[in-house]
């Protein structure tokens, strides 16, 4: 609740601040489009998105969203084939086969 | 054997039965998994890994080698599927490119903030959920998400098999995820 009061501050502040002051601070484009291609944050040249992490709950947000995609992702991976198809797959090969000694 | 040795390349263009036996051999499985998982049913997998094999054969004779056998297979698989794909016409785009700009305001803020994902269902749950609507982006996005985000396909190998840089594959994912997430926010709040 804390925090959530002092990002609506933090935010509310630099929305007034001249555009000379955020030039090096990352937008939330930018934060946006970064998380999308990297999971690990932990590495110094994420600071500045740290940061803005911190103090920025759409970017919290949008971060907890995309682990929450990764994490159901992970398990559409695996695919097990029934023997069924298993053995469709085999026979397709056989055939295969045969074509190539054609 | 090493089958991206430039002797195994070599038997490959000489049309040499047994070099082909032993590729088929590896990568038969692989490819229908592959094919299964791009959504496909079964009898369209046969297909594509069928057309596959066929475009494999007629084709080894210009392979470079610039890249591995593996990658310049399925790079042919996901072609074949790209194409059933434009011909089945399937996906309905809910969200254009040019609309995901529109999530941020001029100064990069977010114009509708994402919520937080307390209330999403379990991850089983979400799971089928964006399989579900994976159909809904357009083919390169839903590749190179596929590809990257569920296959784990490593980044070098992704760009070759669709034929972009980093930059670009940066793009497709990050469109990918969002119109997925914007998607899923709609759902899950109703």
């Amino acid at each position: 609740m804390l925090l959530k009061l002092f990002r609506i501050i933090i935010h509310f502040f630099s929305s007034l601040m001249p555009k000379a002051l955020t030039k090096n601070m990352l937008t939330c484009q930018e934060v946006a489009f970064i998380l999308a291609n990297t999971e690990n944050i932990e590495g110094a040249e994420f600071k500045k998105l740290r940061m803005h992490l911190f103090l920025c709950e759409p970017c919290a947000n949008y971060r907890k969203q995309l682990l929450a995609m990764n994490k159901a992702t992970q398990d559409l991976g695996s695919l097990e084939l029934s023997t069924d198809q298993l053995e469709k797959i085999k026979v397709h090969q056989e055939k295969l086969f045969k074509n190539l000694k054609k | 054997m090493n089958l991206s040795s430039k002797e195994f390349i070599t038997q490959l263009q000489a049309r040499n039965h047994e070099a082909f036996g032993i590729l088929i051999n590896e990568y038969q499985v692989p490819l229908y998994k592959a094919a299964l998982k791009m959504k496909l049913d079964f009898d369209q997998a046969e297909e594509v890994v069928q057309q596959t094999w066929t475009t494999f054969f007629e084709s080894v004779e210009n392979f470079e080698g610039r890249s591995h056998i593996r990658t310049y297979l399925f790079g042919i698989l996901y072609n074949k599927i790209k194409e059933l794909w434009r011909s089945n016409k399937k996906y309905t785009t809910e969200f254009e490119d040019g609309q995901l700009e529109e999530l941020f305001s001029e100064d990069g803020h977010y114009n509708l903030s994402p919520k937080s994902p307390e209330q999403w269902l379990n991850s089983k749950q979400i799971g089928s959920l964006i399989s579900e609507l994976l159909e809904t982006l357009p083919e390169n996005q839903r590749l190179a998400f596929v590809l990257k985000e569920i296959n784990g396909e490593p980044t070098e190998e992704i760009c070759k098999i669709l034929g972009v840089s980093i930059t670009n594959l940066g793009v497709l994912i990050y469109r990918a995820k969002n119109k997925l997430r914007l998607q899923l926010e709609k759902r899950l709040e109703n």
